[in-house]
């Protein structure tokens, strides 16, 4: 008789309770002394690894990003809600498709500034309506054009937004927010931003990576702004990535719901230091964007779509339900 | 037509840390009724945390220093969630500037620890509950001590909080404390309810609100008093 290697769970942790036989007398007698027990733990181990996670996705139709349908385009979700008990919004968003094209734009207003908000708003309708002027005039984007036009596309956006706070007489610096531009194009993917947040594609084998590096210091929540933009720090604020290669996904986010979706920060035992690894959770967002593909095939209506991922956003999860921050998650995928 | 909610798993991060620095007197004046009202309080306190269920036990270090003849680490700053908190007890005199000097020491090093280990954090608190006044040895100190705290809220370094119990003397408090955070006066010796007032707001905070908005959000009613210089 020969077994193979069973674990026991005791007392609520596995292992390392291991029996291996190798058809010797004393292992044989061991199993049969222990065979009642042994049953009855292999029978929970069959029953728990049948049993959704606590907390899981149970019987959420699960359809492979593989088949959403070519023809479909872009598909996408969006939503920006107010925190916890917070008496109002001050992210804004935009998701603009054109052609092949998908520009994802997220601005996270200050909390502590009185004109956030405003800023946050006036920063995504202008970066939007430029960015869509750019690709229906069929601008090339490389490397290059890329660095060159985003960079001075947010600078003229802050220079727009300084104007405004002048003819309205509010100081400035009360119209703090951050901002990303994500864009997809055809054959590439391309990020600017300034501050925090988090941006990611989908690549060709089919993981999700980081496009941006967030503006981050060791104080939790400080970042850097728009209003901070001038000409001699476009370069240092201003980062850009630009992937020459097709992506299937996008995502942007205000750094609200960061915590729920990213790997942002995991105990480094060799360097013996807390880092931040920068990794979008490919189980969190395959999951997501799976469940959208299977809407889509279904042909769910995008004001649907939008309210449910809303839904989502505001207490999804229990992390979401109770974050104060405000939470933007923007989602694309195309066939 | 009814469509099913969206569902995922949350990812586990590190949690950033908040510290705060209780610096308590545990002068002769605080036997009784005051001392034992303070123990429970902070027992309440901790039991609120653990059973936080945005995992505040989880983000708040806390940090315990009493100040009498002598200033004592009772606590360094752990997690709140595993700090074996045993009840304080009185003696002697009130050495408070020392107290508070090594409150905001023990954040201050905390702060240089978490950044050494790459540890993100909000703001560190030192919260000093007293019902005196300095030591006279220790009153011509007290323009100095305003200085250090003056400076340590401007330049975002800790906020200071003090909390006078009956028959502290406000005016001190008054003026070490920065206009940011006025000093507040007990209501008794509601120390329970003091607590849970820091306990919400210090949740509020550690999940990202702006202090001043976290401490106008939960009401301070049950365990403020009130006071006039």
């Amino acid at each position: 008789m020969s077994r193979s290697v069973i674990q026991l769970k005791v007392n609520q942790s596995w292992g390392p309770f291991v029996i291996k036989c190798i058809d010797c007398v004393s292992h044989l007698n061991v199993i049969k002394q222990h065979e009642a027990r042994i049953a009855e733990l292999e029978s929970m181990v069959a029953e728990l690894t049948q049993r959704p996670a606590k907390g899981g996705v149970t019987d959420q139709p699960l359809v492979p990003i593989d088949d959403m349908p070519p023809d479909s385009g872009w598909v996408h979700l969006k939503a920006s809600v107010q925190g916890f008990r917070k008496p109002f919004l001050q992210d804004a968003h935009d998701l603009v498709i054109e052609g092949e094209n998908a520009v994802l734009i997220v601005c996270d207003g200050a909390g502590s500034l009185k004109h956030s908000k405003v800023g946050a708003d006036f920063v995504v309708k202008h970066l939007s309506s430029k960015f869509l002027e750019l690709i229906k005039a069929g601008e090339v984007f490389n490397q290059e054009s890329w660095r060159e036009r985003a960079r001075s596309l947010f600078l003229e956006a802050t220079q727009a937004l300084k104007a405004k706070s002048q003819t309205d007489r509010h100081n400035f610096s009360d119209f703090g927010c951050t901002c990303i531009v994500v864009l997809a194009g055809p054959d590439f993917v391309a990020c600017a931003h300034v501050g925090d947040g988090r941006a990611g594609y989908l690549d060709a084998s089919g993981h999700w990576r980081a496009l941006m590096t967030p503006h981050k210091g060791a104080l939790a929540n400080s970042t850097v702004f728009m209003t901070m933009l001038e000409p001699a720090s476009l370069e240092q604020l201003v980062r850009v990535t630009f992937i020459p290669a097709r992506t299937r996904a996008v995502v942007a986010l205000s750094d609200g719901p960061e915590d729920v979706c990213w790997k942002v920060s995991t105990f480094d035992p060799s360097g013996q230091k807390v880092i931040d690894p920068n990794q979008p959770s490919n189980e969190f967002l395959g999951k997501i964007a799976n469940q959208l593909v299977a809407y889509t095939v279904k042909n769910v209506p995008q004001e649907k779509l939008d309210k449910l991922w809303q839904d989502f956003l505001t207490e999804g999860t229990p992390k979401l339900k109770t974050q104060v921050d405000d939470k933007t998650l923007l989602l694309a995928l195309r066939g | 037509m009814y469509e099913k909610p969206f569902e995922a798993e949350e990812v586990q991060n590190y949690s950033q840390k908040c510290c705060v620095a209780l610096v308590l007197d545990t002068s002769s004046s605080m036997a009784g009724e005051s001392i034992d009202q303070l123990n429970f309080g902070i027992q309440s306190f901790l039991k609120e945390i653990r059973a936080d269920t945005a995992n505040l036990g989880q983000k708040l270090e806390l940090g315990i220093i009493t100040f009498d003849t002598a200033v004592t680490r009772v606590f360094e700053p752990q997690l709140a969630e595993s700090l074996n908190f045993k009840p304080l007890t009185v003696n002697g005199t009130t050495m408070m500037i020392d107290g508070v000097r090594e409150g905001i020491k023990m954040v201050i090093q905390r702060k240089e620890w978490y950044k050494r280990t790459g540890q993100t954090y909000f703001r560190p608190w030192v919260i000093m509950i007293t019902d005196g006044d300095p030591d006279s040895v220790q009153q011509g100190e007290l323009p100095r001590l305003a200085a250090e705290i003056r400076q340590g809220m401007d330049d975002e370094d800790f906020w200071f909080m003090a909390i006078g119990v009956t028959g502290a003397k406000m005016s001190t408090l008054e003026f070490i404390s920065h206009e940011k955070m006025e000093p507040r006066k007990l209501s008794g010796l509601k120390f329970s309810e003091f607590f849970r007032w820091l306990s919400s707001t210090i949740a509020d905070v550690a999940k990202g609100q702006n202090v001043s908005d976290a401490m106008k959000k939960n009401s301070d009613d049950a365990w403020d008093g009130g006071f006039k210089i």
